[in-house]
């Protein structure tokens, strides 16, 4: 399963100045700080949206890997009460 | 006058020791007979050492006399039972100093110095509906430690009914909070995270909105020995619930990272993970590997698609860091479950994961299986021995934990231990024998012994040497950390050996391996032109 959803590393040392430039160029909704100060979550729509904005991230240097926001599942199952 | 010689008199204790001999020949015949060699988990009694009672009153003579056959040492005289406990070579096992005992007609008679146990088996209503926690010898290890609240365990999952009366104690509470002040009062970036947090709705409220939370919380920790219910591997415990899960049951990559950041900001030392996805995350990954950094185990779910992760990595468990347990489950018969996924290297362990009762949403009870099921048991265990074993490493907790599984022999090929975790065995650092033990025959000269490479660098391995039928198994080596193999090259030619290894930490050692038997190769052909020796004939000079 899929989310529209991009998560973006920069490399360390990368001011927040040139983060938020990149962030900006990229055209992407900034979701949240997922890890800081490094880890972003960005909308970036779904199907070849996503995979056009992940491969438009990459060509920065400073951003160290972009790849889709995967779902994790639970793995229990009810049988009765 | 003749001078009559003073004759040497024999010892006036060997004489009793032979007449008590021909006495209790006809009685210790019928009594051994009768009494068939236990067969029991080693953890059923002391290793090392046997007791005995003797038929003669010259107890000392007779204890010194199987001293210096076989090394045994008279350590105490019981004098209520009237037995000895009698110290066992290190070559010697509890079972071969049984049969040798028994077959002595001094001895009355010899048994395992079998363990008793305060039996702290916890007063929980439902508790004998909990197999797992006894498949696993949970109660073993109770009688070593039950509270594990020094070792909080965080719980990324769907939250957690922490009001449930089972779990309430065993809630992890943020003591650098202040409730309802509106304040972040430990600057960990949220506000009022008294009891963990909700990182769906970005609240302080992580109450379940599934159950599978609930129920995998209670295998780590509901309250034991309280009457009430079930108990998890922890009577006492500090769970710190983190809702990332959604009612449904998904959750994204970011929100599990951000629930490992704030277990690893908030002092867990244990991470749950009963999820799993089939995308591998370098985000995923490089948070976990923080998580290593800061000493801390994830425990993570195999997965229910009964596959073999080796060929199809479930994440997070398929990550290649050392912090990382990967669990399968298993049923009552210690059988892989059907719907468990298994991977000779990515899969480490399996635990019970079928049909497991536990704590549920709205103070009820409910039975669930899979994975999920598996986690909690091996995340409640590290707790378990990590409380009792303060001073161990990450990495020790889990060592300890795969090589102290009991073995079974249907996970050999599918689990990179072929084990089943062992509580108790874990608590007390008691290792599993090697896996898959066996010996070829190579040539005139030697024999190889091999055996599974799926112990940690703790564990050394003993490998003794009988020649068939012989009556004495010595110890021909100790092979260490690594080392799957051993070249036998002091063997003669066409002759069959008997072969047992057992593993080896600073603390114990384990049961022996089954014996297996080799031979070595018959000796070259010889003859054949060329060589010295015998008589040279001169043959026609004409060519016949």
């Amino acid at each position: 399963m899929m989310t529209d959803q991009v998560l973006v590393t920069f490399r360390e040392g990368t001011d927040i100045s040139t983060t938020e430039r990149i962030l900006r160029e990229a055209g992407l909704e900034v979701l949240k700080v997922v890890s800081p100060p490094n880890l972003y979550l960005m909308r970036a729509g779904s199907g070849s949206a996503r995979e056009d904005a992940i491969g438009r991230l990459k060509e920065y240097p400073e951003v160290l890997y972009a790849e889709r926001n995967d779902v994790r599942a639970l793995k229990g199952d009810r049988i009765h009460g | 006058m003749v001078k009559m010689c003073r004759r040497t008199r024999p010892h006036a204790a060997l004489i009793s020791l032979a007449l008590f001999g021909v006495f209790g020949l006809i009685l210790w015949a019928a009594e051994t007979a009768a009494q068939p060699l236990p067969v029991l988990p080693r953890s059923a009694y002391a290793a090392g050492e046997i007791l005995v009672k003797y038929r003669t009153a010259d107890r000392a003579a007779a204890s010194g006399i199987h001293q210096h056959r076989w090394g045994t040492r008279a350590l105490k005289f019981l004098e209520s039972a009237g037995v000895h406990r009698i110290k066992l070579p290190e070559s010697m096992s509890v079972r071969e100093a049984l049969e040798l005992f028994r077959q002595d007609p001094l001895v009355a008679y010899a048994e395992p110095n079998y363990r008793r146990y305060l039996r702290r088996t916890p007063d929980d209503a439902s508790y004998p509906s909990l197999w797992g926690l006894a498949k696993i010898n949970a109660p073993g290890a109770w009688d070593v430690a039950t509270n594990c609240g020094s070792v909080v365990v965080a719980l990324i999952d769907s939250g957690v009914d922490d009001l449930h009366p089972d779990l309430a104690a065993n809630i992890w509470v943020n003591t650098g909070e202040i409730a309802g002040n509106g304040i972040d009062d430990d600057a960990n970036g949220k506000i009022d995270d008294t009891r963990g947090w909700d990182f769906v709705s970005e609240d302080n409220d992580p109450m379940d909105v599934d159950g599978h939370g609930t129920h995998v919380a209670g295998t780590i920790g509901a309250v034991g020995d309280n009457a009430l219910g079930v108990t998890g591997l922890c009577w006492g415990a500090k769970i710190m619930v983190l809702q990332a899960f959604d009612a449904v049951g998904n959750a994204t990559v970011a929100d599990t990272i951000e629930a490992m950041d704030y277990a690893r900001g908030n002092g867990a030392r244990v991470v749950n993970a009963s999820y799993t996805g089939s995308e591998f995350s370098q985000a995923e990954k490089d948070a976990i590997a923080q998580l290593n950094s800061g000493g801390i185990l994830l425990v993570a779910a195999a997965g229910n698609e009964g596959a073999d992760n080796d060929q199809t990595p479930s994440y997070p468990a398929g990550y290649n860091l050392p912090n990382i347990i990967s669990v399968a489950a298993s049923n009552t018969s210690d059988l892989l479950a059907s719907f468990s996924n298994f991977g000779l290297t990515k899969v480490h362990v399996v635990a019970p994961g079928v049909s497991v009762l536990s704590t549920y949403l709205n103070d009820d009870y409910a039975v669930e299986s899979g994975t999920s099921m598996a986690t909690p048991h091996v995340s409640g265990l590290a707790a378990l021995v990590w409380s009792s074993n303060p001073g161990l490493s990450a990495a020790q907790v889990k060592d300890r934990i795969m090589d102290c599984v009991d073995r079974i022999p249907s996970l050999e090929g599918l689990i990179f231990t072929a084990g089943r975790i062992n509580a108790d065995n874990s608590v007390r650092n008691i290792p599993a024998p090697p896996s898959d033990f066996a010996a070829a025959g190579v040539s005139s000269s030697r024999i190889d012994v091999s055996w599974d490479d799926n112990y940690s660098d703790a564990i050394s391995v003993k490998i003794e040497r009988r020649q068939s039928g012989g009556p004495a198994f010595v110890e021909i080596a100790t092979v260490g950390p690594g080392v799957s193999v051993y070249q036998d090259t002091s063997v003669q030619a066409a002759t069959t050996y008997d072969y047992r290894a057992k593993g080896v930490n600073s603390d114990n050692a384990s049961s022996y391996t089954a014996e297996v038997s080799a031979t070595a190769a018959a000796p070259p052909s010889g003859g054949g032109g060329g060589g010295g020796g015998g008589p040279c004939f001169i043959t026609s000079l004409l060519g016949n």
